[in-house]
């Protein structure tokens, strides 16, 4: 009996704090947040690949000369 | 409507939402609605010269307030200041200025004539051609689309062009990535490009008089339901309502346009667009901004600031002289060092260490800052190369850092006033930089404002703050480097960036730090 009480009360306990809603505005902002730091992760790797994708190729055929050729036309190619 | 203009600006007798068009010697300068524009003072609704005018207001001039059916509502020959002869609101080759929505003095379409503008309309075509050749569907968009609908031509009160295409993708990544694909064919046509954010970027179109145009090229892509258009829209939308596109006439060319291009304009412009309105400013909704500002901005911040210090910096050199920081460096680095100047502005030092025997790159962001330089360095062959470097794209960085680190011989970097003007990515970035750089054994000298009495500055210029040498310190050993030294000092009127609000001197830390090799 006192350990269905326990659980009951436990229960109800986190209910409560489910629905405060200072904790639900913190817990919101939080995810926000985190959402944000998610998302700005998109240029980044769109950055990333681009850069790969662009001069990997040289490198893996082990062409020296090609690889800094296209390495100056990427640079140059960037715009301001 | 009682309405009278006197040398402070307009004064209304009660503010309504109607546009006004505020003329001098018959020409229009500029349009506002008295609603969102005046002010109250001293019991009567004033609506004072916008800033940027104020610097042209020396003279006389007629000037005349009318409405939108073009009923004068005011008419009064006014003298401003002490100044002799009319006033003239021009640019430096003399072509007319209008304020804009924003408030900036610009040369809008209306001063120019249809062969002036053909170099404009010429890129819009070449833009659309080389985008339809990709597969993509494109359009003129926001005010290009707007002009042509009405009456097929640009819009006289506006200053740029716009084109938008609809992506294949729906992910913000491959979108991007799309988008500086796009850059990189439109630059081998021999463009020039500014890039804005990682879905959109600028042309600058030349027109027959000289004039620099913005052709913008935003991305649009289809998202749950809305249509996502950069820079500013984020919108419910069917993608029949785009495609398969129509047409549209603009300056006498046939171009391709939105399935249903009312639905595009009345997303940007409400239900009215068809009502010519000169004082229209979109305000994007906050949250929209957010969005947009987190999937594909924050490589520009600072940025216009920057350009607005240097706006007339192309014209005239900078004192040539080398600050501290630099002759530091030239004491205490092995002669013929390679020098990296990060953050170079102006460019002087850059010049100053390659006439001593170094071989300098100066990056900056701004390219109007080291314009003046560039050009002189050119003709006298100096062996510096003044260039753009973006620390905030990482693109910028790796393409850098791969050049930088094939250079023959020691290097070293000279970082001043950069730290603590630029954001949290570019000062990672920065560091990034450094370890291509350097990695293999060299110095960086450093030098960034500080609060040595632990109370912060403010400062005249906001590009500018104090930083904690702490947190320098400890990126610095996160990049794999040590602190050799590091010094407080007194900036006179030459070593400082800027000026403080309350005339206290402002301090540097000047901090050498070596990567061990």
């Amino acid at each position: 009996m006192s350990e269905t009480q326990d659980r009951s009360d436990g229960l109800k306990s986190r209910l409560r704090r489910l629905a405060d809603p200072a904790d639900l505005r913190g817990r919101v902002a939080r995810l926000e947040a985190e959402v944000d730091e998610l998302q700005q992760l998109n240029l980044r790797l769109a950055e990333l690949t681009d850069v790969v994708q662009e001069l990997l190729l040289p490198l893996a055929r082990q062409d020296p000369d090609k690889a800094v050729e296209l390495l100056e036309r990427y640079r140059d190619e960037l715009g301001t | 409507m009682s309405l009278s203009v006197d040398e402070q600006g307009i004064v209304l007798g009660r503010p309504d939402d109607e546009i006004l068009d505020v003329l001098f010697d018959g020409r229009r300068i500029w349009s506002f609605r008295g609603a969102k524009v005046a002010e109250r003072v001293g019991g009567a609704w004033r609506v004072p010269w916008p800033l940027d005018l104020r610097g042209f207001l020396r003279g006389s001039a007629l000037v005349t307030v009318r409405d939108t059916s073009g009923a004068v509502l005011a008419e009064t020959e006014l003298r401003f200041g002490d100044g002799e002869g009319r006033v003239s609101v021009v640019d430096p080759k003399g072509l007319p200025l209008v304020i804009d929505p924003g408030g900036r003095l610009v040369t809008t379409f209306d001063a120019s004539d249809a062969d002036q503008l053909r170099p404009l309309v010429d890129a819009i075509e070449l833009v659309l051609a080389k985008l339809t050749s990709l597969g993509l569907d494109a359009f003129p968009a926001y005010g290009t689309l707007l002009g042509g609908f009405r009456d097929g031509k640009l819009i006289g009160h506006d200053n740029d062009a716009d084109v938008g295409y609809l992506s294949r993708h729906t992910h913000p990544v491959d979108v991007i990535r799309e988008s500086f694909r796009i850059q990189r064919l439109l630059h081998r046509d021999g463009l020039e490009i500014t890039r804005y954010s990682g879905g959109a970027f600028k042309v600058t179109v030349r027109d027959s008089e000289g004039v620099p145009r913005g052709l913008d090229v935003f991305a649009g892509f289809l998202y749950h339901d809305h249509l996502v258009l950069l820079g500013e829209l984020f919108t419910p939308f069917e993608e029949a309502w785009l495609r398969p596109l129509g047409n549209v006439e603009l300056e006498g060319r046939r171009l391709p346009a939105p399935a249903d291009p009312d639905r595009l304009l009345t997303a940007k412009y409400g239900p009215s667009w068809r009502v010519p309105d000169p004082t229209f400013k979109f305000e994007t909704d906050q949250r929209i901004r957010h969005r947009l500002d987190v999937w594909f901005r924050g490589t520009r911040t600072h940025r216009n600031g920057w350009d607005r210090r240097y706006s007339t910096s192309r014209h005239r050199g900078p004192i040539r002289k080398p600050h501290e920081l630099a002759r530091m460096l030239h004491r205490a680095e092995p002669a013929g060092a390679a020098v990296v100047d990060v953050g170079c502005g102006r460019g002087q030092d850059a010049v100053w260490l390659a006439n001593r025997g170094h071989r300098v790159f100066g990056l900056d962001f701004a390219p109007n800052g080291f314009a003046h330089l560039r050009d002189r360095a050119e003709e006298e062959g100096w062996s510096v190369e003044l260039a753009e470097l973006n620390l905030q794209e990482l693109r910028h960085t790796f393409a850098w850092g791969a050049r930088l680190a094939r250079v023959e011989g020691p290097r070293a970097m000279l970082v001043r006033q950069l730290l603590n003007a630029t954001s949290e990515r570019g000062r990672e970035n920065l560091w990034r930089l450094a370890g291509m750089t350097l990695g293999d054994g060299g110095r960086m000298y450093a030098e960034f404002l500080v609060a040595p009495d632990g109370r912060r500055r403010s400062y005249a210029d906001p590009l500018v703050w104090d930083l904690d040498p702490d947190l320098v310190e400890s990126e610095a050993a996160a990049a794999g480097a040590r602190v050799l030294s590091a010094e407080t000092v007194e900036l006179d009127e030459y070593e400082r960036p800027c000026r403080t609000e309350d005339g206290t001197p402002p301090y540097s830390c000047r901090m050498v730090m070596e990567w061990a090799g």
